[in-house]
């Protein structure tokens, strides 16, 4: 049963994460944020990460990425693609950080450059990793707004961040993420910020973008909701470990860890039913 | 005794209006925040007002409390105006109607001690009692709400998300107020937390006999805590109903939309 | 829990002291080293300043016309030479430095107090209060100031502290500024909210609110203020506008060694370098200070 399932995730293994730990030099000492997690996702899976404040959750993918802050640091293995993401030098992380991963944010407010037309910083990060010419890049990012459903107006491309909804600013930073094909996207609590409608569509858009472009999706949340309506598959965190990990359906439906009861126990009833 | 129907806050046709962006070229927009709003609060209830952002909730908790001028309509504490009261009487509403708000560390003043947070409104209302007597009651709320007597010292930014709240709590309920307003209390919360809140709510709610105004986006949030609720959208009032009229027949085409945005937390079997 | 229970369970809990951000921030301030050597600096020239004179054989104003424009020498006691009316270099270096340093601190004292206060009032009534107070500092800001406080000495004299005076007047209109800018930010904070719904008057909201809040960007504006004000001092000493002989600054020492730096180069040098390096310790306290009041995310 182990060999067959170890096979199933050979044949379409697009990360494999093992014995990740990160730790942090604060001023209280040495603190350990993740504790030997390990997890795998498949192309054009979704996996879901559970977990409250402190869980870890966050620094998991920023270590694999590269995004950790300078008095943080990681070991473990991070094989993306036969490639070891940890052990890399800063400048390898950065070739894959971008191209082939993509980072969406929580706060769509701040993560986009105020200064800086919508339309440089779509193209912007073409050049940078594909070496597009700028009217190249131009016809990439309008392609690329027609996925995430905004309208290709120029109006749009010559806006700045400050003139558009917090909805409409993270789309962007969707199509942002699209623009060099990237084969995985890790969304950090998108639409927590936004509105319960507008996160309905958000989270439209990346069931489109697993199910009809088969990209690898990582969607950390702390809404079960959000979890249960895109993921596949689903991880819970508490207190930098792992607690439970399965199917999106065995572990809302039939909790094995303590924690994982306590935490669906404090969802509201939900409204229909 | 207060009559249990009583209605102790009414609000009619309230609006709130400001110019787009002031300044050299004037715009001709006006931003309608609140837009002829009519309600009543029923003594004892939990009246819930939910709606996405820019519908106006926040500003109407801002306007009951006159922390913001409004552009025209009438709000009425126990059938008189509050446009003719005096500063005494003024300040005698604020101690009867209080709030507490969303972002648990940014409502308490990061430079002052916990105790002292809590310890301001006994000395604005009580200022007559002695310092012992205060601190009885400063720990007494502490009690209440849940936090252990050795934060008494401690300031904001060593305490966790849910506690801030709890301090914020406790400060709103030391005078005991009739009213408590909520906006957005657990929205910046995990949701552990939430749970915990919502039924410190609830039960302060019965110890202290309030009548509570909660504001949240989170539709599920409202179902499970609130009597009737307020729809509202873009500052005007959609619906108003009790709460399992609303959710088990909705009406609006909006608040069905509402409804059905809300992510099931039940998976599908796949 | 009955009352003894509670009275002792208050006596307890009230020995737990918390961390307060001051705490923090001092801890954060002693670990920059730049921060520290200066902060020791400025102290030993402080205690030399106001001490070292009665150590010292000379005075400041004796004159000695046998030994004018001596060179620095160990024999003679006079460690860093003499002046023009052979006057001891170091005693005067020292003096000078009582008069800068405290220039420097009531200056900027009288200059914080109204800026403060102005400030706070401006930026937390707004509206056409605020409006008409900015309209004042932005006129005062447009005068040649050079020539207002010239017609102030011509007309008041060349009084000591008049010169204090003089130049915190001019100060405040930065720190007003600053401070309205500060208390703008801090008023849309919800702990200012939550004090106006509990019925707070203004007067205290500011006292307690907003004014301990403010601290943080105040007192790195102290630090780079003094320097600013030193330096404003001893222009107008150089220009002949400062103090009057006998009494003397850095401003007069470094305007007088700077016509004989080619016969008596320590007349120039020496009261250089203290001017120098005090103003550069001030300057790497203020670094320090705004690093650990307001550290960045690390």
């Amino acid at each position: 049963m182990q060999s067959i399932q170890k096979n199933i995730k050979n044949s379409n293994l697009l990360l494999e994460v093992n014995n990740l730990n990160v730790f942090f030099d604060t001023a209280d000492g040495k603190i350990q944020a993740v504790k030997d997690v390990n997890l795998f996702i498949n192309k054009g899976e979704c996996l879901g990460i559970v977990g409250e404040s402190g869980s870890g959750k966050t620094q998991t993918f920023f270590s694999i990425t590269g995004l950790l802050s300078s008095n943080g640091y990681c070991n473990g293995s991070a094989i993306f693609k036969d490639f070891d993401l940890i052990s890399a030098s800063e400048d390898k992380k950065r070739e894959y950080l971008g191209k082939s991963i993509g980072f969406i944010f929580q706060d769509p407010m701040t993560s986009l450059t105020p200064h800086m037309k919508i339309g440089e910083q779509l193209s912007e990060i073409a050049t940078f990793h594909d070496n597009l010419s700028k009217s190249e890049a131009l016809k990439r990012a309008l392609n690329v707004l027609d996925i995430v459903k905004l309208p290709k107006s120029r109006n749009l491309i010559n806006s700045y961040p400050h003139e558009l909804s917090g909805g409409m600013k993270q789309r962007i930073m969707i199509a942002i993420s699209l623009m060099c094909s990237p084969e995985l996207i890790i969304a950090d609590e998108p639409t927590t910020a936004l509105d319960v409608t507008t996160q309905s569509e958000i989270l439209n858009i990346f069931n489109d973008l697993q199910k009809g472009m088969g990209i690898s999706i990582v969607l950390i949340s702390h809404n079960i909701g959000v979890i249960a309506e895109t993921s596949d598959r689903v991880m819970v965190m508490k207190g930098g470990k792992v607690v439970e990990k399965g199917s999106t359906f065995d572990v809302l439906t039939s909790p094995k860890d303590e924690y994982t009861k306590h935490l669906l126990s404090c969802i509201p009833p939900w409204l229909e039913g | 005794m207060k009559d249990k129907s009583e209605e102790i806050l009414s609000v009619d046709n309230l609006k709130l209006y400001y110019p787009e962006s002031a300044g050299l070229f004037k715009s001709s927009n006006t931003i309608k925040a609140v837009d002829d709003v009519s309600f009543k609060l029923i003594n004892g209830e939990t009246l819930g007002i939910v709606g996405e952002s820019g519908s106006g909730k926040s500003s109407i908790c801002r306007l009951i409390l006159s922390l913001v001028v409004k552009t025209s309509g009438k709000i009425s504490w126990f059938g008189n105006d509050l446009d003719g009261y005096t500063k005494k009487e003024m300040k005698d509403f604020r101690k009867k109607v209080q709030i507490i708000f969303q972002d648990p560390y940014g409502s308490l003043d990061p430079r002052m001690t916990i105790g002292s947070i809590i310890k301001e409104p006994l000395d604005i209302f009580n200022g007559q009692l002695s310092k012992q007597e205060k601190e009885e009651k400063i720990f007494q709320l502490m009690n209440d709400v849940g936090l252990s007597n050795d934060l008494f010292n401690r300031y904001p930014h060593e305490l966790s998300g849910g506690q801030c709240q709890r301090v914020g709590i406790a400060r709103a309920l030391i005078n005991e107020p009739s009213v408590l307003i909520c906006d957005e209390p657990v929205s910046a919360l995990d949701l552990s937390i939430q749970a915990q809140i919502l039924d410190l709510l609830n039960d302060l709610k019965s110890k202290y006999n309030l009548t509570l105004i909660f504001v949240s986006h989170d539709l599920s949030v409202i179902k499970a805590i609130c009597d009737k609720v307020l729809v509202l959208k873009h500052g005007i009032i959609i619906e108003n109903r009790n709460t399992d009229d609303l959710f088990n027949n909705p009406k609006d085409d909006y608040t069905k939309k509402l409804i059905s945005s809300v992510p099931s937390p039940i998976p599908l079997a796949k | 829990m009955n009352k003894q229970e509670n009275i002792k369970a208050i006596e307890i809990s009230k020995t737990l002291k918390g961390r307060s951000l001051w705490v923090d921030a001092r801890r954060r301030l002693f670990l920059n080293k730049a921060a520290v050597i200066s902060l020791f600096t400025l102290i030993i020239i402080s205690i030399v300043s106001v001490f070292g004179p009665f150590f010292l054989q000379y005075n400041f104003s004796d004159t000695d016309w046998g030994s004018i424009y001596q060179p620095p020498s160990f024999e003679t006691g006079h460690y860093l030479g003499t002046d023009g009316n052979g006057r001891d270099l170091l005693v005067r270096i020292l003096h000078g430095g009582r008069l800068s340093l405290s220039i420097g601190l009531i200056a900027t004292f009288v200059s914080v107090f109204i800026g403060v206060l102005y400030g706070t009032i401006a930026g937390f009534f707004g509206g056409k209060l605020d409006i008409f107070m900015m309209r004042i500092v932005e006129i005062l800001y447009a005068m040649p100031y050079l020539i207002f406080v010239i017609i102030l000495m011509v007309v008041f004299g060349r009084n000591i502290y008049f010169l204090f005076i003089a130049i915190g007047a001019v100060e405040w209109l930065t720190m007003a500024r600053i401070v309205r800018g500060q208390t703008i930010s801090l008023k849309e904070k919800e702990f200012i909210e939550t004090s106006k719904a509990l019925g707070q008057s203004n007067t205290l909201i500011i006292v307690k609110h907003i004014i301990p809040n403010l601290a943080g960007p105040i007192i790195v504006y102290i630090t780079l203020m003094v320097p600013s004000v030193i330096i404003l001092e001893s222009f107008l000493s150089f220009l002949g506008l400062g103090v009057q002989e006998p009494l003397t600054s850095w401003g007069v020492l470094i305007s007088e060694g700077s016509r004989e730096m080619e016969t008596a180069w320590w007349l120039l040098i020496f009261p250089g370098s203290f001017m120098v390096i005090t103003l550069a310790s001030l300057n790497f306290i203020g670094d320090g200070l705004r690093d650990a009041i307001d550290p960045k995310e690390y």
